[in-house]
């Protein structure tokens, strides 16, 4: 669990934005000096607002996109030195799975030619029908069925789709797979079932699992280690339990206070962050969140704070100048996990769940039923 | 039935009885028989998955269907004690935006690129109100500064594209409430938001609401949200109203198997991390909804009672449910 399967040191994108003609071109940070490390057989989360420079990572770490600066490792080997062939056998290792369901997937080529599709590229040593049975196999195992393969995208909901991506970037049998919001843009109930199925591919193909998102619940769900993206930077790292129960940044903070929960009479206080989200190309001297923070003081102004470290073995880190004082105000802040269900409702719900594993609710008195019916 | 008649006292001030459309060509209806109130000062909670109805219905709540592609099969409104078809809903021309007003999902397509923002917040009052384009002007800058935009004399003449969405959605909310309207429709009105800038459009809306006692409809997916802001929810699945009641009931009590469906599959913030609970399947679109009650190709305890339509009951305190087997620990009980 312990070995690096992926690792980004110092990794740095700079994109130069043209305003108008006359105007010197300004320099958006989309990402800005992130390192970390990803360990085989985990689910690694990367959680920030829009316009923080998390989807911009994803795409450096498979070398979409060519970093200004900075190193990415898969396996020890540099990645951004990779091309041609060499690149090849990359992507046959990490893939990519897409947001949107709807616009990833070419709605000319059936879902037959879509999962084949990267068969074809990197296991050229398959024949054209036992490419056909490895399709009709990976189908089933994403949720569907094998004779889907005939089928156009149009024909599946949004669900499914995701399915049918899921299902292509599990083709070239990778060892690690980025989702970039994979669930964000499907329903409740459908987003439930489409997170259990990542799980469940994971542990049956020890995977690695990357996964970007702005939904908190889901990645606390999801994910053995999250990392909080702020304006291009990491500010807090650690594994998900620890940074959830006791998040220490008082951006992390304001973050977990904001997410509604789906419960009556237990509120939280709201901490509250002042302001929006600087633009990309916005420079802020110091610590990039001080003009947002509540604690911010002179030294925030001066000098970027440095990763401090906490937790066994210094898995939780925190680049913020006074993270103790920030985390001593979030104690009242977790929810206490008191049950507002009455037995008889608790007994709903685990009928509930009893029936959907294919027990059998029965009718206690049959007859009542019916005669309710005539009546 | 009422969604919420717990607060008897007051009389609802927007009700709609018996809301049935159908898309112009398809067999069967889109919205069925809804039924609802919204009181003053309260906020109403339509929740339900994509695809359920609730947007349609919002539209048709405020007239905003073409006639030739949706017809209103049935249904009237009541709205400030007069009484109209809902058919007739699109000539309410002179309601729309004065005494009734929308907030739409994606505040960058409501807004027209071309014009100033000032000059579209001061255009609901000017085309309601007789006055000068002056003092017309003059209530969008207060607009403006009530929802929180600040400098509003130098964010007056920017437009849309200058604004961030969390500033946009600021932007439609001072527009819609600028006549102080009696009803709110607020149609997914965070859901392309970020959590903290949705953190602070809801204490917005709810401290508006506060002030002014007007009534919102509030539809979302988001249960999170509905817990924050509803005082009543009605929970909607393929186009009926399957569960409503007070919030407390509906999150502490639910009856309906999609609601308890629903509420099982929300990830936590705390607690005991398990396994998500899901609702198996999809959403089935209009032309296959399944016969009697519209949730039993998804439902676990479907049986044959099922293919007939379950009727509304109440079954406390203002909280009803349509299925055949609620209140579940009573009827149902797991064969050995």
């Amino acid at each position: 669990m312990n070995e690096v399967i992926l690792e980004a040191r110092g990794l740095k994108k700079h994109f130069k934005v043209k305003s108008s003609f006359l105007s010197p071109p300004s320099l958006v940070k989309a990402v800005d000096g992130v390192s970390l490390e990803v360990h085989r057989g985990e689910t690694f989360a990367i959680v920030g607002e829009s316009g923080c420079g998390k989807s911009t990572l994803a795409r450096l770490l498979m070398h979409l996109l060519s970093p200004t600066e900075g190193k990415v490792f898969f396996e020890g080997v540099d990645v951004v030195q990779r091309s041609g062939e060499d690149l090849t056998s990359l992507r046959k290792d990490v893939q990519f799975v897409f947001q949107d369901p709807f616009s990833s997937l070419n709605p000319r080529m059936t879902v037959g030619k879509l999962v084949g599709e990267p068969l074809e590229v990197h296991r050229q040593d398959l024949s054209a029908a036992e490419r056909g049975e490895k399709v009709k196999q990976l189908l089933e195992q994403v949720g569907l069925q094998g004779d889907h393969a005939n089928r156009y995208p149009h024909e599946f909901s949004g669900g499914q789709r995701q399915r049918i991506g899921i299902a292509r970037a599990l083709a070239s049998g990778p060892k690690l797979i980025i989702g970039d919001e994979p669930v964000s843009a499907l329903d409740v109930s459908v987003q439930a079932q489409i997170v259990n199925l990542l799980s469940d591919l994971r542990d049956e193909l020890s995977l690695t699992f990357i996964v970007i998102a702005h939904d908190l619940s889901i990645i606390r769900h999801m994910s053995d280690r999250v990392a909080v993206m702020y304006l291009g930077q990491i500010v807090e790292m650690g594994p998900a339990e620890e940074v959830f129960s006791n998040p220490r940044h008082p951006y992390t903070i304001a973050l977990l206070s904001a997410v509604p929960e789906p419960k009556v009479g237990q509120q939280k206080p709201l901490v509250p962050l002042m302001g929006e989200t600087p633009g990309p190309s916005a420079s802020i001297p110091g610590c990039q969140f001080n003009n947002r923070c509540r604690f911010a003081r002179d030294i925030c102004r001066q000098s970027p704070p440095k990763h401090s470290v906490f937790g066994e073995q210094g898995q939780h880190k925190v680049a913020c100048h006074f993270e103790q004082g920030a985390s001593n105000q979030t104690k009242h802040n977790s929810l206490s996990g008191a049950n507002t269900r009455s037995p008889q409702v608790e007994t709903r719900f685990q009928l509930y769940q009893a029936a959907l594993h294919g027990k059998k609710a029965v009718p206690k008195h049959p007859n009542a039923i019916e005669q309710e019916e005539l009546t | 039935m009422s969604a919420a008649t717990h607060c008897n006292k007051d009389i609802p001030i927007f009700s709609v009885s018996d809301l049935t459309m159908r898309i112009a060509g398809d067999a069967s209806d889109i919205v069925e028989r809804l039924s609802f109130d919204v009181f003053p000062g309260k906020t109403l909670c339509i929740v339900g998955e994509s695809g359920c109805g609730k947007s349609i219905t919002a539209l048709g709540l405020m007239g905003l269907l073409p006639p030739q592609e949706v017809a209103v099969r049935s249904g009237t409104i009541r709205f400030e004690g007069k009484e109209y078809l809902a058919a007739e809903a699109h000539q309410a021309r002179h309601l729309r935006g004065d005494r009734l007003a929308m907030i739409f999902q994606e505040p960058m397509t409501s807004l027209n690129p071309s014009y100033k923002i000032g000059v579209q917040i001061a255009e609901a009052v000017t085309c309601h109100h007789s006055g000068s384009y002056v003092d017309a002007k003059k209530q969008a800058l207060a607009m403006l500064a009530k929802v929180g935009i600040p400098g509003p004399e130098l964010r007056y003449d920017e437009y849309p594209h200058q604004l961030s969405g969390g500033m946009r959605q600021r932007v439609m909310i001072a527009m819609a409430l600028i006549n102080n309207p009696a009803v709110l429709i607020a149609d997914e009105p965070t859901t392309a938001l970020d959590v903290t800038i949705q953190a602070q459009i809801i204490e917005l809306i709810c401290e508006l609401q506060k002030n002014t006692q007007m009534g919102t409809i509030m539809i979302t997916h988001d249960l999170g949200v509905v817990a924050k802001l509803a005082t009543d929810v009605a929970v909607m699945y393929g186009g009926q109203i399957v569960e409503s009641g007070p919030v407390a009931s509906i999150f502490n009590a639910p009856q309906h198997p999609y609601t308890i469906g629903l509420l099982s599959s929300m990830p936590n913030l705390s607690g005991y991390k398990e396994r998500l609970f899901t609702i198996p399947g999809t959403v089935p679109n209009v032309q296959s909804m399944p016969k009697g009650c519209r949730f039993s190709s998804r439902c676990p305890f479907c049986s044959s009672v099922c293919k007939t339509q379950p009727e509304v009951r109440v079954v406390d305190d203002a909280h009803s449910v349509a299925c055949h087997f609620a209140p579940l620990d009573q009827t149902l009980e797991l064969s050995a």
